[in-house]
């Protein structure tokens, strides 16, 4: 993690995210970190839900195996959380979604999109035909956009980022300020120079 | 109109008291592989492993038959069998290969259990298969099973100084 | 004593897939071996690809750990087939649910669906060698998450010659 927190600061991001996959971080461990090393490290969740993953801010119960979106979706609102679903386009080897048939407004209608606050546009993880899917069925719907490195190597931190309009000091912040909307998911290490507040999630 | 078929076949056979052999056939619309595995009854380990191409997709794709030795000393019913074989044989060489592998493992410790099933049979005729599954819901039975050194099919009981688990060989 | 080469077992899994609406398929596993005799079906909804509805049946379960009536498979329907289908499937059905050959060829079910897919994609592949090997290699470049997902995709074999690796986990 501290070898991941340095090249986060190195590249120039104002801070990141920690979203593992079930698995809610300590406080007091997060705290630390941020001590330790004077950068912005915030706390968030990727939640494996019945209709894919979701990445959650706000929520403090270590969620484990499979949950139904309705029941997370309950759950997030009670804690005034905030719901992004991560990277839902990512697809299949061989084939990709033009294969099915699939249009960015067949895509609008899916159970997912009514229940989350925001969709990551940009993941480190998928490729360009899946993020600009996500990217035009996001913005069909109005959603909140946010992009991640979904970095599992240091080398990855930062490949994508958000962008946001208002600073952000702790999770509460950024779960404000995306629900204000004003993000803007961006390809930090590609175009850094005008991205210098990027926080990824 | 059928779109899409894919037909897996396991046989199993035992090589004297000490090698179980598993032929695998996977053969579907696009491919048509076959692997032949021996497994040691005792330790349930897998102790060869080869296979072959019939039909592939890929100019490259027959590569994948000469790298599947990864699955040699995987215990067949270990807990994350599947997992560990889509890792290693999975991402090496095929994932297809993969498939038919965790097919035989299955297939291989079921032959086990019937086996094993047949064995204590044979010294309590009574015997039946669930009731050697399950010797507590047939208590009558189960001294005999277990006099006969056979066992109900507990997969992780199996220590490596057991032997004759199948019947020898001709 | 036995003639040693009896089949001690065997095992047939056959797994299908139709498509009897342009906007349904619909796949089913059987299975037969020694031990067990069992179907399941499942219905997919395109464009989606998600499972709208799953049978199962089970003629012979000498193991008997599979009784008539279990209730849990269901909890498949609405699940999508894609990425990590298999782990959600298995959630959702419960780690209780006793017969876990049923959940299993649920999965087997899924794999058809892709499978068919699959086979489509590979209709447009050249017949020529070399023509197939950039066939592969520009499939490769559009999704790099195949990069070294296979021996066929691995560095070294001729379709990845010129392919610059990925990152390690832009692969997983």
């Amino acid at each position: 993690m501290d070898d991941l927190i340095r090249e986060a600061v190195r590249i120039g991001l104002d801070g990141i995210c920690l979203t593992d996959h079930n698995h809610v971080w300590r406080p007091e461990t997060v705290d630390a970190l941020r001590q330790k090393h004077g950068f912005l490290v915030l706390r968030g969740n990727e939640i494996i839900t019945d209709q894919g993953d979701v990445i959650v801010f706000g929520l403090e119960r270590d969620i484990q195996g499979i949950t139904r979106l309705e029941d997370l979706r309950a759950e997030v609102l009670q804690a005034g959380g905030f719901m992004i679903a991560a990277h839902p386009f990512r697809g299949f080897l061989t084939f990709g979604v033009d294969k099915l048939g699939l249009t960015p407004e067949k895509a609008m209608q899916r159970k997912i999109f009514q229940y989350v606050d925001g969709v990551e546009i940009l993941n480190g993880k998928v490729n360009e035909e899946e993020n600009r899917f996500a990217g035009q069925v996001a913005q069909g719907l109005g959603l909140v956009l946010t992009g991640g490195s979904d970095a599992h190597e240091v080398e990855e931190v930062g490949r994508y980022a958000t962008r946001l309009a208002s600073p952000v000091r702790n999770e509460q912040d950024l779960i404000e300020a995306l629900k204000k909307g004003q993000t803007a998911p961006v390809a930090f290490r590609r175009g850094r120079n005008d991205a210098r507040t990027g926080v990824h999630p | 109109m059928m779109e899409f078929q894919r037909s897996k076949r396991v046989g199993i056979w035992a090589e004297g008291p000490h090698r179980l052999v598993a032929h695998g056939i996977l053969d579907d619309d696009i491919y048509g592989l076959e692997v032949r595995m021996v497994v040691d009854p005792a330790t349930r380990e897998i102790r060869s492993v080869e296979g072959w191409w019939n039909r592939w997709t890929t100019p490259d794709c027959p590569l994948s038959a000469e790298r599947l030795q990864d699955a040699v000393g995987v215990t067949i019913d270990g807990e994350d069998l599947a997992r560990r074989l889509q890792k290693t044989v999975g991402r090496k060489a095929c994932r297809h290969f993969a498939n038919i592998l965790i097919e035989c493992c299955h297939t291989a410790r079921e032959a086990i259990d019937v086996l094993r099933y047949e064995k204590a049979g044979a010294e309590s005729p009574d015997l039946t298969f669930r009731g050697f599954l399950h010797p507590e819901e047939s208590s009558a039975h189960a001294p005999e099973a277990t006099a006969a050194g056979a066992g109900p099919p507990a997969f992780k009981e199996h220590g490596p100084g057991e032997t004759g688990i199948l019947p020898p060989a001709i | 004593m036995p003639f040693p080469h009896l089949l001690s077992y065997s095992r047939t899994r056959t797994t299908s897939v139709e498509r009897p609406e342009p906007d349904t398929l619909r796949a089913a596993c059987r299975l037969q071996d020694n031990l067990m005799e069992a179907e399941v079906e499942i219905t997919v909804r395109l464009p989606d690809l998600d499972i709208t509805a799953v049978q199962s049946r089970v003629l012979r379960d000498e193991r008997g750990l599979c009784p008539g009536g279990l209730e849990g498979l269901e909890n498949a329907v609405g699940v999508r087939i894609g990425p990590g289908m298999a782990k959600i499937i298995k959630g959702l059905v419960g780690d209780d649910f006793p017969c876990p050959q049923l959940v299993f060829m649920v999965e087997e079910c899924c794999h058809g669906v892709i499978l068919y897919f699959t086979k489509d994609e590979l209709r447009a592949v050249p017949e020529d060698e070399d023509e197939a090997r950039e066939h592969f290699a520009r499939m490769i470049r559009k999704n790099i998450r195949l990069y070294n997902r296979c021996a066929a995709f691995a560095p070294g074999s001729s379709i990845t010659e010129g392919i610059d690796p990925p990152s390690p986990h832009t692969q997983s």
